[in-house]
Order: C-alpha cells, then sequence, then structure tokens
C-alpha cells in the first residue's frame, strides 16, 4: 500500500503542476518554527488518530482509494486505535512485537 | 523472482500469501504437487478476513461470512527456499485478489499498488524504481547482545547472518547488506532496487526470508517498530526514482538546487516526498506512531 500511496502522491503533485518546494539539508528538528515554516514543513501526525483524520479530511488522498477500500479500511484502522487506547504501552509492545 | 524449483515438485507445501491491509502477510496453502492447477484460478478466499487487525479482531465490515475472491498466485512473485537442516522448504507466493472473472478485488493492497503504477506509466511514460532498508530485531535467549554496528554484533550470530545472506540471494531478492544496526540484537537487510511492482514485491518476500531463516535458528525476527520500551525501534526505509521507457534513471536534474527534476516532467521533489511520507503514516500502525519520537534511531 505504501508504493501504492506514494505512487498516487506524485502523480497528484504533477497533475496539479504543484512548484517544487525549497530543498531541506538539515534535520527539521534542528531548524526554528520560523526556519520551518519558510521550508514549508510541516510536522507529521503524531498518533494514528490524527493520521486517519488528515486522511478522511484530504479529499485528494482520499480518492486514490476505491470507495470499498477506503471505507473498510478506515473502520479497520479506527478499531486498531481503540483498541490501542484501552491497552498499557506494555501490553502494545508485547502484541505488536508478537504479531510483527 | 522465484528460483525456480516448485513447478514440477511432488511433495511438501506451497503458500499462496497477501498482503493486507495491516501489513501482515496471511496465505493459505496447497499440496505442492497440486499448485499447477491453481495457478490459472487461485484459491477462493473469503475477504472478510481483510478486516482483521494485527491480533485476532474483526472490524466491521460490509462482507459478511459468504464473500469470497480468487487469491491467484503469480509466479512473478515467488521464493522457493530449499529444506534446511532437516526443516520442510520454504515455498510462498504472492497473489492478485481478483473477481472470478479475472478483474481486480477493489480492496487488493497489491492491486491498489499495480493501478496506481499503471497510471504513472500510462500518463508519463515513467517506471518506478525502489529499494527497501528492513530494519528488526532478534528475540532470543540464547545469544548475548553486543555493542551497536560491531563486528561482535555480527559475529554473536554467524550461521544466522550467512544463512540469511545466501538465503536472500538463493531466493533471488539480491541483497546488498546483512548488517549490524543500533540496537541489541538489531539487524538491517538492504535489497539492490528493482522495477515497478517488484519493487513492493521484494520488499515483503525479503521480510518473509528474514523471518524464515531467524526460526531455522529457534529466533524470532520481529520488524516491530517498538520491540520493547526500551530498545532502539525498527523502520523501513524506501528509496525510490524514476526510469523512462528506455531504463534511464529521469529523477536527477543538475540544474536543479535539490538536484530533483522539476514537476511536470518526471514526479519527483518535495512536495511529492513530502505528501507521499504522510500517505505512509496513514497505513502505519498504532505503535508505530508510539516510534516517532526523537531521538530516533540512527540509520
Amino acid at each position: 500500500m505504501i508504493v501504492g500511496a506514494l505512487i498516487q502522491a506524485g502523480l497528484s503533485g504533477v497533475r496539479r503542476a504543484l512548484p517544487l518546494p525549497p530543498a531541506c539539508d538539515d534535520d527539521p528538528a534542528n531548524l526554528s518554527e520560523d526556519q520551518r515554516r519558510d521550508l514549508g514543513i510541516v510536522p507529521l501526525p503524531a498518533t494514528l488518530t490524527e493520521a486517519l483524520k488528515a486522511l478522511e479530511s484530504d479529499p485528494i488522498a482520499s480518492a486514490w482509494m476505491p470507495e470499498p477500500m477506503r471505507r473498510s479500511y478506515l473502520d479497520l484502522k479506527r478499531l486498531e486505535q481503540e483498541l490501542a487506547e484501552s491497552q498499557s504501552p506494555e501490553e502494545l509492545c508485547r502484541r505488536h512485537a508478537a504479531s510483527y | 523472482m522465484g528460483i525456480g524449483m516448485a513447478h514440477g515438485a511432488t511433495h511438501g507445501i506451497t503458500m499462496l500469501g497477501w498482503s493486507d491491509y495491516v501489513g501482515l502477510i496471511r496465505c493459505r496453502a496447497v499440496p505442492t504437487h497440486q499448485l499447477e492447477a491453481r495457478l490459472e484460478h487461485g484459491l477462493g478466499w473469503a475477504v472478510a478476513g481483510q478486516a482483521l487487525t494485527p491480533f485476532a479482531e474483526l472490524a466491521p465490515n460490509p462482507w459478511g461470512p459468504m464473500a469470497e475472491v480468487r487469491q491467484v498466485p503469480d509466479p512473478s512473485a515467488h521464493v522457493v527456499l530449499p529444506a534446511y537442516d532437516g526443516r520442510a522448504p520454504f515455498d510462498l507466493y504472492l497473489c492478485d485478489s481478483r473477481y472470478p472473472d479475472g478483474t481486480t478485488w477493489e480492496c487488493c493492497t497489491r492491486g491498489f499498488a499495480r493501478q496506481a503504477l499503471a497510471a504513472l506509466e500510462s500518463v508519463f511514460g515513467l517506471r518506478f524504481i525502489g529499494a527497501f532498508e528492513h530494519e528488526f530485531t532478534l528475540i532470543t535467549d540464547t545469544i548475548t547482545p553486543a555493542p551497536p554496528f560491531s563486528v561482535e554484533a555480527l559475529r554473536v550470530a554467524p550461521r544466522f547472518t550467512a544463512d540469511l545472506a545466501d538465503a536472500l540471494t538463493q531466493a533471488g531478492l539480491e541483497p546488498e547488506t546483512v548488517e549490524p544496526e543500533y540496537g541489541y540484537l538489531q539487524y538491517e537487510v538492504t535489497t539492490a532496487p528493482a522495477m515497478g511492482l517488484a519493487a513492493a514485491d521484494r520488499a515483503i518476500l525479503t521480510r518473509e526470508v528474514i523471518r524464515e531463516v531467524a526460526r531455522w535458528h529457534g529466533m524470532r525476527a520481529t520488524f516491530s517498530p517498538k520491540p520493547r520500551l526500551d530498545a532502539v525501534g525498527n523502520g523501513a526505509h524506501l528509496h525510490f526514482s524514476f526510469a523512462d521507457a528506455d531504463g534511464s534513471n529521469v529523477t536527477f536534474d543538475p540544474s536543479t538546487a535539490a538536484s530533483g527534476s522539476r514537476t511536470g516532467r518526471p514526479p519527483s521533489g518535495s512536495a511529492l516526498q513530502r505528501r507521499a511520507i504522510q500517505s505512509a503514516r496513514h497505513g502505519a500502525s498504532t505503535w508505530s506512531t508510539g516510534r516517532g519520537t526523537p531521538p530516533p534511531a540512527p540509520t
């Protein structure tokens, strides 16, 4: 899915003729807020909840998936998030190491 | 990328696998002598399985227990490892999920990548080139951990690392490095770039070969982004570029500040990359977002 999303993101940028943003040759964590803003650097979602909200509120990214995939994927990821919220970090850690 | 042994084999078991929404490789399996009959139409599969979390829970889904598609093995995404030390051979195909009439199921993850790659080629005449780096941690009681990146860290598991390099090579996955990483019992494997869908297939098959070789040695390889709360996390890096119809790399343009070609020609550039990385995080598990806090593991 990562390869599919990556390519779709590229196609979307090219179709809309987005300009190439400025290059950043430093770790964004070392830059000031102002420098990051000038470079157009936005932090990635810090939680799955934020990531799912970002996907749902983005009509472009949402259109990459066929509707049955988008809906079932979001339902699954929401359940994953609910389950995670009811578990301790130790339990989450143990279960993920067992599955992955 | 198969090494061409399964066809005609008369014993053993062949796995027909697919990568699901949570990035686990699930499978059905057939006696290898029956594989030939399965290559064309595959095996039926109850699609509600696509609603499984990484554990045992099933998410709400529209499919119910009866809806099925076919899992059709693709001979271009096949690895065979011969029997190791008396163990059974490892024989795995990746599948496309198709309706009985051959059209792709809308929720097939391989189909999702295939469709995007086809658009890239048909609209822009470009082909994707990708190479993955995989970090993983060995779970074992039998190895004493050693300092990061050290010769000692590699040589405390000498048979495992040597067998892993051999198995990846034999499977046609073109390993470039097998090396100690920053974390205790953490290692990294990089493979050569591959073109198009083969790049994604190679990433999936590489992970499964790593797991198998760890099993040979009585260990587990985990790719969990945080295998223990006090452990260095595991990540996967994807390096990518684009080639034209002749196979020439078209991503590099020395006339731009970042040496990346402008949009309108090849889809490179950081706008693409930022969006792409964000998309990748959409696919992350709850636990991988827990890893995204500094300090990151050096890689």
